[in-house]
């Protein structure tokens, strides 16, 4: 279900936190923190990085709330502003780690592909399971990272994706059938071990 | 929609078949050719692995204090938009403020001497018709972008108004 401007459940608070009322603000850091850290999370896979991610993307937010038309739901809007947070942190620290590589010849990308594969014992564990699948979706360009794990981690809808990656809805479609095609070979542990019963993230409104 | 898909064409479908994100006409064109490319079938089961893997990926939970650290960075934010906005006003009052607070000294010096002629003083004059450029009265600092909100202060507290700003520090506080 794609949430339109006029049923958007937070279309009160945002009016609210226009005005200036900061608790108004407060609730909607509240209702769409775990959301939003978990998808920088899966776009950065640093845990450190993440939170101070999120508190700058809902700062950036709080400053442009006074400017958000309503044109979309504020969740879109709000993934707008951490995809765009999240390219320029990733810009910037790509040119610091080719700046500090240059001397010891390291490139950090491809590590998933590296070292021991998880037992299928380690894999029962949910946070050794992110970690794999962050560690996979790392390898991915930027933009295919952004558009697989908006519509199979966030569940978003192809129509929502396009809105927040500002790009037609045939590129996204091409993006996540490239972005899986890529992932499947890194993740195949996991498809070989599925996750326990419980263990998924509970989100229910896929397609 | 085209009732002969190449492959080419079929992928992008594919992502959305996968995923149950995909209906009417360009659904049953898609299964027409699935029904008879062998590549586009293992393809589509290669989607279908890797989205449920990625949906059953346990979400990474926001740190419990992380909603208060935000709140607190926003209330602190606000304190200085707060600022700007008290700055804002006293950048169009502060002709008037100054004016008054002259008066105000004009008229103790006055009743001191118990003088009762009203005039206004050298400093409100040249400050009103405002062409001196040199030796610019303390309260000039509210016309300087970038002094911080503390020197901004101090200059209120400490100055008279006919101070100049010469011995003001640059920028003492940082
Ligand atoms: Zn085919």
């Amino acid at each position: 279900m794609t949430e339109t401007a006029h049923d958007d459940p937070d279309r009160q608070l945002v009016q609210q936190a226009a005005a200036g009322e900061r608790e108004a603000f407060d609730e909607l850091v509240r209702r769409h923190q775990t959301r939003t850290h978990n998808f920088v999370r899966a776009m950065v896979s640093d845990a450190g990085e993440a939170e101070d991610l999120t508190q700058e993307i809902f700062i950036r937010a709080y400053r442009a709330i006074g400017r958000f038309r309503g044109d979309s739901a504020f969740r879109t809007w709000l993934f707008r502003i951490a995809t765009n947070a999240v390219r320029t942190h990733v810009v910037r620290r790509s040119r610091w780690r080719a700046l500090w590589h240059r001397s010891s010849g390291g490139e950090r990308e491809g590590d998933a592909t590296r070292g021991d594969p998880p037992s299928a014992e380690d894999l029962e564990s949910d946070i050794v399971r992110r970690d794999s699948i962050d560690r996979a979706l790392a390898t991915l360009s930027e933009d295919l990272r952004a558009a697989v794990t908006l519509r199979d981690v966030e569940g978003l809808e192809y129509r929502e994706i396009a809105q927040v990656l500002d790009i037609p809805i045939g590129t996204v479609e091409s993006r996540i059938f490239r972005a899986r095609q890529r992932l499947r070979p890194l993740l195949e542990p996991l498809v070989r071990a599925p996750a326990a019963a419980g263990g998924a993230a509970g989100r229910t409104n896929h397609g | 929609m085209d009732e002969t898909l190449t492959c080419e064409r079929a992928k992008p479908l594919l992502a959305r078949l996968a995923d149950g994100a995909l209906d009417g006409a360009a659904r049953v064109a898609l299964e027409g050719h699935l029904a008879g490319c062998a590549a586009c079938r293992v393809e589509r089961e290669a989607q279908r692995e890797v989205l449920t893997v990625l949906r059953a990926r346990p979400a990474a939970e926001a740190p419990p204090w992380l909603a208060a650290r935000i709140s607190a960075e926003i209330a602190a934010e606000s304190g200085l938009l707060g600022l700007a906005d008290w700055r804002g006003w006293t950048l169009r009052l502060a002709p008037l403020a100054a004016g008054l607070l002259i008066a105000a000294l004009v008229w103790g010096g006055l009743s001191s001497t118990s003088s009762p002629g009203v005039s206004l003083s050298p400093i409100v004059e040249t400050w009103v018709m405002g062409d001196r450029t040199d030796g610019l009265p303390a309260t000039a600092v509210f016309w300087q972008s970038d002094v911080s909100a503390d020197t901004l202060l101090m200059t209120v507290l400490r100055s008279g108004p006919d101070d100049t700003l010469e011995a003001q520090p640059q920028d003492a506080t940082k």
